[in-house]
């Protein structure tokens, strides 16, 4: 089944603090993303989470009631999705879950993604961090032994239900990926 | 110390885009649902008027469960892209017949210890700018709730009694606006008796941090556009003598989108003359153990929830220490060029704190502190060396080349709205002048201009380089190896307010000028003027390049992507002109 939740989270820490909660009590296997929410009036994140049993659904209709969010409940071969909340959040619920059904968004917990850390080859990736392709800015080439340092902070998207790993140049002569855990505030906005 | 741009825990600009190369017609990470989407979602068409993607898209969200749900989207309407579009834009300003009598070095983006970020008194500042060998430079601290309050006030001492010692250089006051919706922007007014009042009032009106309008939407968007032309009436009222705006890192975070820099230049062209065609912050990408390994430019994020769709991850970085949107040929500058569009760029410090800073804030001096008293405490010597800090002192490395009639503040604006300048990146040229003229004449037009000729008459580009003789700030003489002139056609205004490609601009000629010395020209023929087009011209070390972003056959050596924590700027250097237009006529 796929729930989406849409807490009005302004950026990706607050959303992926929203998918950490959400995912507290299972550890089942599940793809978990972010997505941009642009088309309401206020630009946002939701999320989703993507898995092959229910047994999230009562924590999180909870965590929904308890935090005013929206969310959307939807089950393969229903005629319908199950939506409850206030109807701007709603709304971005509603589009994180049919973003997650069409295998888009920003991946934040996917199958492989526990070994999706340290510094590897892009083949070792493919093989064993669920990433199906490694993508370089500027046209750089990425070959099977090309290094990848991952920094321990890997948020590749999904495309169609691809996995893509985007990378850039980085010092030493690695690729890095393209979103860095730590990015840089623009200074006046406190 | 660590201040100033060590925000990261606020993760401002985080998400997603697609990758160069690809095909554009699959879903947007970063926008919402595309019309495929919307029309796979919409049960009253039926499959059979749907397009083989469209019926993929609805099988997928049938067996999800997820069909029927549309009416979730209707609960508030969809953004409209350019609801701010400004009526009645004035067409053609060009200027012509402007020779320049001298030019003058400057910086329109510095900031002083009225910034939140900051550490500087002006005069630290200004004395730095004129040692560095600036003319002219711009402070312009952050908007914000406490600057508005009360810094814009207190800097205008600092200024003034700076400009009595200072008398060679002169010093604006301006501040960083929080342009609604968008990215910063510098605004700044002729000096008068009344340049605190009209800015302080701008600052109340319409700076987005002031009045909470950061976030995307057409309200804020027209905010903006209210800015700019508010900032036209005060001049035309005689508040002040002259006001400009120009936007600042407009690629950062990819949330200057092409139709609002399109509305703010239409707003009042006037006003709204450019951007930053490279940020500051130029020292960032120095590596460990001399630098912090940031970014250079401080171009690390990635794109967020306000950031426009379109815009590929490439755009994200600097190109050779350039903003993506000017280093791209063909990309979004030349397309607002394409359009006729006077629009002018930039090279700028961002000083906040520099590299290799021995200063420091005094105990004491504390963000609760800034917010009492709208600034921070003088800087004392801190017994270190801040090797992490990102930027460069006002002129010791970034430089904006302003054509004037004279050595004074209006004559350095008008300048800067005529589009008479050139900027580069460690004194790469000593001097750069480049004139289109019709062969035969003597004398064309200068930079920012517009040569008007008879259809059919053979024109001719000059460009006149004098080489550097001293050495730059890094001490060595720094040697410009090569020199390219770019050129596009003039195709009118774009239906689509978001384009920013020109496909018809492109690298028409590279000139190999390594161990050249002295001033020498360059000239290439135009062929007969024809149709409506433009030039203008860079220059590089010829150290870092690569196939431009759309394409060798666009660009075969432009620009580098810049390398994350790599990114030495003394070994990367480049200048660009602006851009001067053919315009035939019977």
């Amino acid at each position: 089944m796929i729930i989406a939740v849409d807490a009005a989270s302004r950026d990706t820490a607050e959303a992926e603090h929203v998918l950490h909660e959400l995912l507290a009590p299972a550890a089942i296997p599940v793809i978990a993303c972010t997505h941009a929410i642009t088309g309401g009036d206020t630009p946002h994140l939701a999320v989703s989470i993507a898995a092959a049993t229910d047994e999230l659904e009562a924590h999180v209709r909870r965590w929904c009631a308890d935090h005013g969010a929206g969310s959307a409940f939807t089950r393969s071969g229903a005629t319908a999705p199950d939506l409850a909340g206030p109807s701007p959040l709603v709304r971005g619920a509603y589009v994180a879950a049919v973003e997650s059904a069409l295998g888009a968004g920003r991946l934040v917990r996917w199958p492989g993604c526990e070994h999706a850390y340290g510094v590897q080859t892009a083949a070792a990736l493919r093989a064993k961090a669920g990433i199906d392709y490694v993508e370089a800015l500027g046209g750089l080439p990425v070959t099977d032994d090309t290094v990848i340092d991952t920094r321990d902070f890997v948020r590749p998207v999904r495309r169609e239900g691809q996995v893509i790993l985007q990378v850039q140049p980085a010092a030493g002569g690695v690729l890095i990926p393209f979103e860095a855990e730590h990015q840089h505030k623009c200074c006046s906005d406190h | 110390m660590g201040h100033s741009h060590d925000h990261s825990d606020h993760g401002h600009g985080h998400g997603h885009g697609h990758g160069h190369g690809h095909d554009h017609d699959h879903h947007h990470p970063n926008a919402e649902l595309d019309a495929a989407t919307l029309a796979a979602l919409d049960e009253s068409i039926p499959d059979s008027d749907l397009s083989p993607t469209e019926v993929s898209r609805r099988s997928l969200l049938r067996s999800a469960g997820i069909l029927g749900g549309t009416a979730a989207l209707a609960v508030t309407g969809a953004q409209a892209a350019a609801a701010a579009a400004p009526k009645n834009v004035p067409g053609w300003i060009f200027q012509q017949h402007k020779r320049p009598n001298v030019w003058l070095a400057g910086d329109h983006h510095i900031h002083t210890q009225m910034s939140s970020d900051g550490l500087y008194r002006v005069i630290d500042q200004a004395r730095h700018a004129a040692a560095y060998g600036l003319d002219w430079l711009v402070i312009t601290d952050h908007g914000g709730a406490t600057h508005a309050r009360i810094g814009v006030d207190l800097v205008n001492p600092q200024i003034k009694a700076a400009r009595s010692e200072l008398k060679n250089t002169l010093i604006f006051q301006g501040l960083e606006w929080n342009i609604p919706s968008a990215e910063h922007g510098t605004v700044f007014v002729a000096p008068g008796s009344r340049e605190v009042e009209v800015l302080k009032q701008f600052e109340n009106s319409y700076d987005g941090s002031v009045k909470g309008a950061s976030g995307n939407s057409p309200a804020n968007e027209a905010l903006a556009v209210s800015g700019i032309q508010w900032l036209g009436q005060q001049v035309d009222r005689r508040r002040v003598q002259d006001a400009l705006f120009l936007a600042n890192h407009p690629a950062r975070n990819g949330i200057d989108s092409p139709h609002e820099i399109r509305n703010w230049r239409d707003a009042d062209p006037r006003i709204a003359i450019g951007f930053e065609g490279a940020p500051g912050h130029q020292a960032a990408g120095l590596p460990a153990p001399i630098g912090g390994a940031q970014a250079r430019g401080y171009y690390g994020n990635a794109p967020g929830a306000n950031s426009f769709p379109g815009y590929p991850l490439e755009s994200y970085r600097t190109w050779g220490g350039f903003d993506w949107m000017t280093s791209t040929v063909g990309g979004l500058w030349d397309s607002l060029l394409a359009e006729g569009k006077p629009w002018w760029i930039s090279a700028n410090s961002d000083s906040h704190v520099n590299w290799n800073e021995t200063a420091r804030r005094p105990d004491g001096s504390d963000q609760a502190q800034f917010d009492r008293d709208g600034r921070y405490m003088d800087p004392v010597y801190g017994n270190t060396v801040n090797r992490t800090a990102g930027d460069f002192w006002p002129g010791y490395y970034s430089r904006t080349h302003v054509g004037a009639d004279r050595r004074d503040y209006l004559s350095v604006m008008e300048g800067l709205r005529a589009g008479r300048m050139w900027v580069d990146h460690g004194m790469l040229a000593k001097g750069v002048e480049v004139e289109v003229r019709e062969v035969g004449q003597r004398y064309g037009e200068p930079l920012g201009g517009a040569l008007t000729v008879r259809r059919g008459r053979a024109v001719e580009l000059v460009v006149r380089i004098t080489t550097q003789t001293m050495p730059n700030w890094a001490n060595f003489v720094p040697k410009l190896n090569r020199v390219d002139a770019i050129r596009g056609a003039v195709k009118g205004t774009v239906s689509n307010r978001d384009t920013f490609t020109a496909p018809d601009t492109k690298v028409v000629r590279q000139w190999d000028t390594s161990g050249k010395r002295g001033t020498f020209e360059l000239v290439l023929p135009l062929g007969r003027a024809e149709e409506p087009f433009y030039v203008r011209v860079r220059g590089t070390d010829g150290n870092r390049s690569q196939p431009g972003y759309l394409g060798a056959a666009i660009d075969p050596a432009g620009p580098q992507l810049d390398v994350v924590g790599d990114a030495d700027p003394w070994s990367d250097l480049w200048f660009y002109t602006n851009p001067i237009w053919v315009l035939p006529k019977k």
